[in-house]
């Protein structure tokens, strides 16, 4: 098979450039810690609302500025809902879901996961600047999807 | 593969490196910048909002 | 390889029965499906409300049903057992008409089914039916019939493919078909896995007959299916690109060598990646997102090797027609020929629409983009508008050459028109699309502003955009349904040729590239590798399952 060698070239540099993508993205997620979201936890989504710590979903201070968050994420809503924490908090969202599948997505950050029952899926953010965070769930859950939301507020 | 011009077979080397193709290598240069640019600025971005 | 000259048709009354009754079908459905999308447009413009008696995730569904699963595979199974047909003497023997009937109508009979239950509400549960959310059994069931139908189609592509390997012994296929093969290989491999999530899983758990359901492993096989579906919407475009446009132009296939390694690569590489779908998931391990992610960079290089080749294609031919300069032979394409033209901007889109594809796999990256409208505006530019443009181009010689008639100046004008329309409405919706997307408004969400808050609020004039695009869309989906009807029954009588281009001059092809036992063996070796330790953790470590649940 003859390639012309323009054809080798680009071949070769388009090689190189999807090899460049995959070295990059290897030291940032496992380097530099920044893995997609992959909780390997596992609840009994019949027993959520009975499982601790998310029979009593909300913010608990673990650090001198950061905060555990033990939520829930149901058809159609979020607990606890309008949460606030102080500028420069970091938050460690664990979540979870009683019904079915939602998304966990705060606009603007990288915060963005699934939500599936029998599993805890997680993701921290600092909060840096202040101001009223949307959290909004970006799966498909049934007729009322698009009110599935609350926010969190940093002052 | 035989194709209906068989009878037209060449001993020269394949027909592709007889062809000017420096059009060709520009625009796929272009198409390889445009992932390239766009790829880094979702990357940056990315690595901002973290 | 000279066809028998049938009267006005490239290939005979029964083969172009059996395209057509496929092809129509598919137009039926896109028709449908382009009007629920423009009604989505609208509502999530803010510009109407929907009556009572419908939802936007019933109707959301339809579109993504009907455009995603029924206008392509239909639409697929119509092209390429005409150009089977074309390329191996100008019928399809006894055997395959068989197949492609039986095929035609277990397909047709599931999509009645599965339309009935969304119509009456009964599976708004989105063209990826994810559980736990439970759809009527009968949209499953009507979703399994399509499924086995479509294979039947490929056995008609095999049947065909295996009587002219033993009429010419020794010799290399023709590339229509050599490619028809590949990709139709894909397509029952790919849709194993979603006809043991839909059989063994989704069925008996909505008829009530098992408790709960495991839902890792249902959306890990709809993934391992879900990735390679795209393959086989692109590949038959790519078919055309190939093949039929050099023609078109008045070329030559650049290299049928490498032609037929991308498809080999595209064989290989599209099926064992289906976790970039899955990258925010929990219960799959980031080592493992990363193994899918890089070889789903390495189903970017048979995309290169297209690039390369299309414009390679088009250089030699403008050059030969006169063209100088770096770009000079560009000039020299016929622009004013609907069957380049439409195609061509559809390969412009492909641009854009790869670049938005790598960036959605690139492992921790996805997290820019998740869930929201980036990822459906790169969809729409990729299979609506790289694939779609390309099949409109090839209907609008397609469908004349079938019916005996001629595609007029008047029509061709036209069709260029709707090409147009289709181009403008999609570059303004899917550039809208993937900037809100990447300021996170999300998919698959009805109208809402999140109680006017400020972030969502910003969004409405993109969804404005959005809607307007929308209406494009749907003014050039009227416009072609009404070229191509002239065509089907009004257009003047006469021979409208099957564009099919051959090499200039004699090429070797390695023999190896069509031993399918090779590349199929190749292929469940990487499945193995991919998919093997995943599938056994998510079937032996997994949580209590899930009942069905209705949301809607």
């Amino acid at each position: 098979m003859h390639l012309h060698r323009y054809e080798k070239i680009w071949l070769a540099l388009g090689a190189g450039g999807l090899a460049l993508f995959i070295a990059l993205l290897c030291v940032n997620a496992f380097a530099m810690g920044m893995a997609p979201p992959s909780n390997m936890e596992m609840i009994d989504p019949a027993q959520v609302t009975q499982t601790p710590p998310f029979d009593n979903p909300g913010l608990k201070k673990v650090g001198e500025n950061e905060y555990d968050a033990y939520m829930t994420a149901f058809a159609f809503g979020f607990a606890p809902g309008k949460m606030e924490v102080p500028l420069g908090a970091t938050v460690n969202f664990h979540v979870t879901s009683p019904d079915v599948v939602h998304g966990f997505q705060i606009p603007g950050t990288n915060v963005n996961f699934m939500v599936m029952p029998g599993h805890i899926n997680s993701a921290s953010y600092t909060f840096d600047k202040p101001g009223e965070y949307l959290i909004l769930c970006n799966e498909y859950c049934g007729a009322g999807h698009q009110v599935m939301a609350t926010t969190i507020t940093v002052k | 593969m035989e194709t209906r011009t068989e009878s037209q077979h060449q001993a020269k080397p394949t027909q592709p490196e007889q062809e000017n193709l420096k059009g060709t290598f520009a625009a796929v240069l272009l198409v390889g910048a445009f992932i390239l640019l766009s790829w880094f600025g979702v990357f940056a971005l990315f690595l901002n909002r973290a | 390889m000279k066809i028998a000259v049938f009267s006005q048709t490239p290939v005979d009354r029964s083969t172009a029965r059996l395209s057509l009754s496929y092809i129509w079908v598919a137009y039926a459905a896109f028709g449908l499906a382009a009007l629920a999308g423009m009604l989505q447009g609208m509502v999530r413009g803010g510009l109407i409300e929907l009556p009572s008696w419908t939802n936007y995730y019933q109707i959301l569904t339809a579109h993504g049903v009907l455009m995603a699963l029924i206008f392509t595979t239909y639409f697929i199974i119509g092209f390429l057992l005409s150009g089977v047909a074309r390329t191996t003497g100008g019928a399809l023997h006894a055997a395959a008409l068989r197949w492609g009937w039986a095929g035609w109508v277990l397909m047709t009979v599931g999509t009645a089914m599965a339309l009935v239950t969304i119509i009456t509400n009964d599976a708004s549960v989105l063209y990826t039916f994810y559980a736990p959310l439970k759809a009527s059994p009968y949209f499953y069931i009507g979703a399994a019939l399509l499924v086995v139908g479509s294979w039947l189609g490929g056995f008609a592509i095999f049947s065909s493919y295996r009587k002219w390997k033993r009429e010419n012994s020794g010799k290399m296929s023709p590339l229509f078909v050599f490619m028809s093969v590949t990709t139709f290989l894909l397509w029952i491999i790919a849709t194993l896995p979603v006809a043991v999530e839909v059989l063994f899983q989704l069925i008996p758990w909505s008829f009530g007959w098992t408790s709960t359901i495991n839902i890792m492993l249902s959306r890990t096989l709809f993934w391992f299916f879900g990735h390679p579906l795209v393959y086989f919407w692109l590949m038959p475009a790519y078919i055309a690109w190939y093949v039929c446009v050099p023609r078109v132009i008045g070329g030559h296939v650049f290299s049928d060598s490498l032609a037929r390694l991308a498809f080999i690569c595209l064989l290989l590489f599209s099926i064992p990646v289906g976790f970039h779908h899955q990258l925010m998931e929990p219960g799959i391990s980031p080592g493992w997102k990363m193994i899918h992610v890089i070889l789903t960079l390495i189903v970017v290089i048979p995309s290169l090797m297209t690039a390369f080749s299309m414009f390679a294609t088009f250089e030699t031919t403008g050059r030969k027609k006169g063209g100088v300069g770096l770009f000079g032979w560009l000039k020299k394409m016929p622009w004013s020929d609907v069957r380049f033209f439409a195609p061509f901007v559809g390969m412009l889109f492909f641009i854009p629409a790869g670049a938005g594809g790598i960036i959605n796999a690139s492992n921790q990256m996805n997290a820019v983009v998740h869930n929201t409208v980036f990822v459906t505006g790169h969809f729409h530019i990729t299979i609506g508008a790289a694939v779609a443009l390309t099949f409109f181009g090839v209907s609008y010689w397609l469908i004349p050459a079938l019916t005996g008639r001629t595609l007029t100046r008047t029509a061709n004008r036209m069709g260029m028109v709707q090409t147009v329309f289709w181009a403008v409405g999609m570059f303004l919706m899917s550039f809208a699309m993937h900037y809100m997307g990447l300021q996170g408004s999300p998919r698959r969400t009805s109208y809402t502003t999140y109680m006017d808050h400020p972030v969502a609020l910003e969004w409405m004039d993109y969804q404005r955009v959005m809607a307007f695009g929308g209406g494009l869309l749907f003014t050039a989906a009227i416009l072609l349904l009404l070229i191509l009807g002239y065509l089907t029954f009004f257009a003047p009588k006469g021979k409208t040729e099957y564009p099919i281009a051959e090499t200039e001059t004699v090429q070797h092809t390695p023999r190896i590239l069509e031993r399918w036992p090779v590349w199929v063996g190749v292929l469940v070796f990487l499945i193995v590798m991919a998919y093997g330790y995943p599938i056994l953790e998510q079937l032996n470590h997994h949580p209590p399952g899930s009942p069905p649940i209705r949301t809607w």
